[in-house]
């Protein structure tokens, strides 16, 4: 048997009992409790760097977002308000254009309209003609008023453009929309009749003449009555208007020749 | 205090909190120099009435048109005492004004929305005007 020193039994009893061991158990397990308290003190600490990284790095966002925006908004600022200048001046330029349309289109009027009677200038009056006798059957009126010197000389100017006046009036009342009357110049005018034969023609200018014939000039003192002769041409398949115009003004002097105040239309009344 | 009005400028909007009432507005655009000191004062005044009323109803009405991210924000800080409210039993309804077609903000509205479980959260178009 082993022999044992004293010593050795004196630790093995300590081994064994103490009579401090629950007291020795709660030191050890605080001592357990202390290190893990520490981890945990450790954690939170991490965890609160960690939370105030992320906070710092959220601020920094939210700055750099802010002044971001700010330029974005600015920019959009300046695009409403460039927006708004354009349309400024777009609504600025159509009124312009309107406003000359209206007098190019006044102008035009004036251009295509005689002052005095209303009726068609001659170079209105030629270029409707030149598209009528291009477009197929059509007639053409010379119309001239009978004694005109006479009325200018013995009433007066004033007269005489009443006279005029009147005329017109009378050969717009009596044609259709689409006929094309004018004034070629002095007493002087003519009238183009699309899609009209030499018959049908001939009673159009059969109708102006004794319209003309009934209408009274008033003057100062009574009225004064008016005549008119017309030479009229159908149009020929081929001929120009220049030819026609030729051919108009011969019957308009046939029709003068002939005594005045009537129709002359070579088609119908015999060569 | 019982009324804050703060006259919309080019950058925050116009302010309306009568807590009298219990109609708390802000209309306009919203990216302000220092959103801290513009929005630190209403926050305050919120939480102060919150805690000290009675529960009545409250109505809060956003209409921006534009807002940057420190409004975004300053937004949150505002609706979360609101919903807290909301869930203690105070009846309040967040109205989020958006004008008809402008999509950002609308989906915007969608996005806070989504943080309210008892509060009411009413997404409303405004028209053309």
């Amino acid at each position: 048997m082993p022999q044992r020193s004293a010593t050795g039994l004196k630790h093995a009893v300590e081994d064994n009992f103490s009579l401090f061991d629950a007291e020795e158990a709660i030191i050890g397990r605080t001592e357990v409790m202390l290190s893990r308290l520490s981890e945990v003190a450790e954690g939170v600490q991490e965890l609160a760097g960690a939370y105030r990284r992320g906070t710092r790095e959220q601020r920094r966002l939210v700055r750099m977002s802010d002044r971001m925006q700010l330029e974005l908004q600015r920019v959009n600022q300046r695009m409403a308000e460039q927006q708004r200048e354009l349309q400024a001046l777009n609504e600025a330029l159509s009124g312009e254009i309107e406003h000359r349309t209206r007098l190019e289109a006044e102008l035009r009027r004036l251009a295509d309209t005689d002052h005095l009677t209303g009726a068609l200038t001659r170079r209105r009056l030629l270029e409707i003609g030149e598209r009528i006798w291009a477009s197929g059957p059509a007639c053409l009126l010379m119309l001239d008023l009978d004694h005109f010197k006479h009325i200018n000389d013995g009433h007066g100017h004033a007269a005489g453009d009443a006279a005029l006046v009147i005329f017109a009036s009378v050969c717009q009342t009596s044609l259709r929309p689409c006929d094309a009357f004018g004034r070629m110049g002095g007493e002087e005018f003519a009238a183009f009749l699309p899609e009209t034969d030499a018959a049908a023609g001939r009673a159009v200018a059969e109708t102006l003449r004794r319209a003309a014939a009934e209408a009274a000039v008033p003057l100062e003192m009574g009225s004064l009555s008016i005549s008119v002769s017309v030479g009229l041409a159908a149009s020929r398949a081929g001929e120009t208007l220049a030819a026609a115009l030729r051919r108009a003004d011969a019957a308009l002097y046939a029709a003068k020749a002939g005594g005045r105040n009537r129709v002359w239309c070579p088609e119908t009344d015999g060569a | 205090m019982s009324r804050i009005q703060i006259a919309a400028t080019e950058r925050s909007p116009q302010v309306d909190f009568d807590f009298a009432t219990g109609r708390l507005c802000l209309r306009g655009e919203s990216y302000p120099e220092d959103a801290a000191a513009f929005f630190g004062p209403l926050l305050q005044a919120l939480r102060g009435h919150l805690g000290a009323s009675e529960p009545e109803p409250i109505t809060f009405e956003v209409a921006l048109a534009y807002f940057n991210s420190s409004s975004a924000k300053a937004l949150m800080n505002l609706f979360m005492p609101l919903e807290d409210a909301a869930a203690e039993g105070r009846p309040v309804t967040i109205r989020w004004l958006y004008a008809a077609g402008d999509e950002t903000i609308a989906e915007a509205g969608e996005d806070f929305a989504a943080d309210f479980d008892h509060a009411r959260f009413e997404l409303v178009a405004e028209g053309h005007s």
